[in-house]
């Protein structure tokens, strides 16, 4: 399995087009960010965060991510990689984890701009503020900027931020038994996009159902889970790692069940 | 343990009514090239398909050097070497990194085999070239050194030749029996170049419609396609008859067509022909002829040719 694991990480490297979208990442995250920092200057109206919100982590993770996972695994099956590694003995759990693995690294590297941008915010001192658009590390700068820090709130900022990292491989799991039953990279990106703006609408009216607002605290989907701040406790935090840890796992399950006794054309 | 190094039993494939292969049962040995024979949709591919797994059986079994069972023979599958319909490549890499990339997925440490192979598939001088601007013969030559990763025992290689020049076909066909004498390797190849087929293959597997038609080694296959004389006339049980008494010889065979194959006195034309003629019977061909594998592959299947 490591071997799998290794020469998809080198495949990965050698990818010009994961280089093209993590550049597409950091520009947006930069765009974001200098967005988040003229609203609450008032040099950009307010009503311009529909637009910030589409260079958001949330929404270009939910796009980006998904062409990741097309690429890493349909791209595979395009190119008769997983074929290969079938017909030379690997086991078709240790393909699946690879694969997995392959995503969850080019989703940190999809993600690692936006870190990066809200580390450098907050530590500017100054304000930025991007209203109610505002999920997971554009929250955390909404949330956290033009306070003076303590070392321990940069460490707890360091363990939030790591969390929204699982989250977001947590929800973009989802793509991995979508891309190893579709394997077409196109349905992976059109699904999920689609699932996605489903999931924010639902869990947008989640807070009127208890049921739909429990359904979705049990996923990586909840609101909850994408809003974090200096304000969430330890427990949730672990809370939400161990929801996301067994997300990924039940999701790797269910490729597992359908893809052991698949065909591969 | 024998000493074959793949077997199938009874081995059947369905995709819903649709029966792709019926109760095929072969055995490779090391140190042998089989040709694998058959129409478009014959069932090469699905047999291909299935040893390589990326197919279940419906039924019947698969052995790998003497293991079967799920488990056995994904473990055995390490000893394999594929390249099945087209060869697989990462299309944005150069050959050596396709090479170290299958390498690693391999766990093959040994870095030098990359340059071997490259340089034995003749790909040693594209070292900038990515695999997507490859030709189709670069591109065949590129998946059979993927093939050769990890120096496997069998060699399963579908359709090999397919766009490759005429001396990259000499190439390939050299490397084939190359493998095949020095590493005792077992190769299973199909191909519709029947013709390139018979000067590579040492055994050879006819399938026709999912079943195995023949199996036959190339001394059968020659003695089988072996030159003779083709005779047609009125009165074909008369010349057995001749054939026996004037001629002294049993070596010939009636056809369904009622044309007589003789496969004696080949360098005696003329005798034959004078014996034939003195007991008034009239002949309206009289050849010397032979069968090629194409000739013989087709009478198989119950075509025009005769066997």
């Amino acid at each position: 399995m490591l071997n799998l694991i290794r020469a998809d990480l080198f495949k990965l490297m050698k990818s010009q087009a994961v280089k093209v979208l993590i550049a597409i990442s950091a520009a947006s995250a930069m765009i974001s960010a200098v967005m988040a920092y003229l609203i609450p200057l008032g040099k950009i109206d307010t009503r311009m965060t529909g637009i910030e919100f589409m260079f958001s982590d949330m929404n270009m993770t939910c796009i980006l991510g998904a062409v990741i996972a097309g690429m890493i695994i349909c791209g595979d099956f395009e190119n008769k990689t997983i074929h290969n590694a079938i017909s030379s003995g690997s086991r078709r759990y240790a393909i699946i984890i690879s694969k997995a693995v392959a995503l969850a690294v080019a989703l940190m590297l999809l993600l690692l701009p936006y870190a990066i941008v809200t580390a450098a915010g907050l530590g500017t001192g100054d304000k930025f503020d991007v209203g109610s658009v505002g999920i997971g590390f554009l929250h955390v700068l909404t949330a956290e900027s033009g306070n003076v820090m303590e070392i321990a709130e940069i460490g707890k900022l360091a363990a939030i931020m790591l969390t929204l990292i699982i989250v977001y491989i947590a929800q973009l799991s989802l793509c991995v038994p979508l891309a190893f039953f579709l394997k077409k990279p196109v349905f992976v990106v059109a699904i999920y996009y689609g699932f996605s703006i489903l999931c924010a609408q639902l869990a947008g009216g989640s807070e009127s159902s208890s049921v739909l607002s429990r359904i979705f605290s049990l996923t990586p989907y909840g609101n909850k889970h994408a809003l974090m701040a200096l304000e969430t406790t330890a427990g949730d935090m672990a809370r939400t790692i161990g929801i996301s840890v067994i997300f990924i796992a039940f999701m790797l399950a269910v490729t597992f069940t359908a893809f052991r006794k698949s065909e591969i054309k | 343990m024998n000493s074959y190094v793949v077997q199938t039993h009874h081995l059947s494939k369905n995709y819903g009514d649709y029966t792709a292969l019926r109760q095929v049962s072969i055995r490779l040995k090391g140190g042998h090239i089989y040709g694998l024979i058959g129409q478009n949709g014959a069932g090469k591919t699905t047999l291909m398909r299935l040893l390589a797994g990326l197919a279940f059986p419906t039924e019947g079994s698969i052995e790998l050097f003497g293991h079967s069972g799920k488990y056995p023979l994904q473990e055995e599958r390490k000893r394999l070497g594929c390249m099945i319909e087209h060869p697989g490549f990462v299309p944005y890499m150069t050959a050596k990194q396709n090479l170290k990339l299958h390498r690693m997925m391999r766990g093959v440490p040994n870095e030098e085999i990359e340059d071997e192979l490259l340089e034995l598939v003749g790909l040693a001088d594209t070292v900038r070239k990515k695999a997507r601007d490859f030709s189709l013969g670069m591109k065949q030559r590129l998946g059979i050194a993927i093939a050769l990763l990890g120096s496997p025992e069998v060699l399963i290689l579908d359709e090999p030749i397919n766009g490759l020049d005429p001396l990259g076909v000499i190439e390939i066909r050299n490397l084939l029996r190359q493998l095949c004498e020095e590493r005792q390797m077992a190769i299973l190849i199909s191909s519709h170049n029947l013709p390139e087929l018979y000067q590579t293959a040492t055994n050879y597997i006819i399938i026709h419609k999912g079943e195995i038609k023949q199996t036959l080694t190339q001394e059968q296959l020659d003695e089988r396609c072996k030159h003779h004389i083709l005779i047609r006339c009125d009165q074909p049980e008369k010349l057995t008859s001749v054939l026996e008494t004037e001629l002294g010889t049993l070596n010939y065979k009636v056809m369904p067509d009622r044309t007589v194959k003789l496969y004696d006195c080949l360098d005696q034309l003329e005798r034959v022909a004078r014996a034939i003629h003195d007991k008034g019977i009239v002949v309206t061909k009289f050849n010397v002829e032979g069968e090629t594998l194409e000739n013989y592959f087709i009478s198989c299947l119950g075509g025009e040719g005769d066997a």
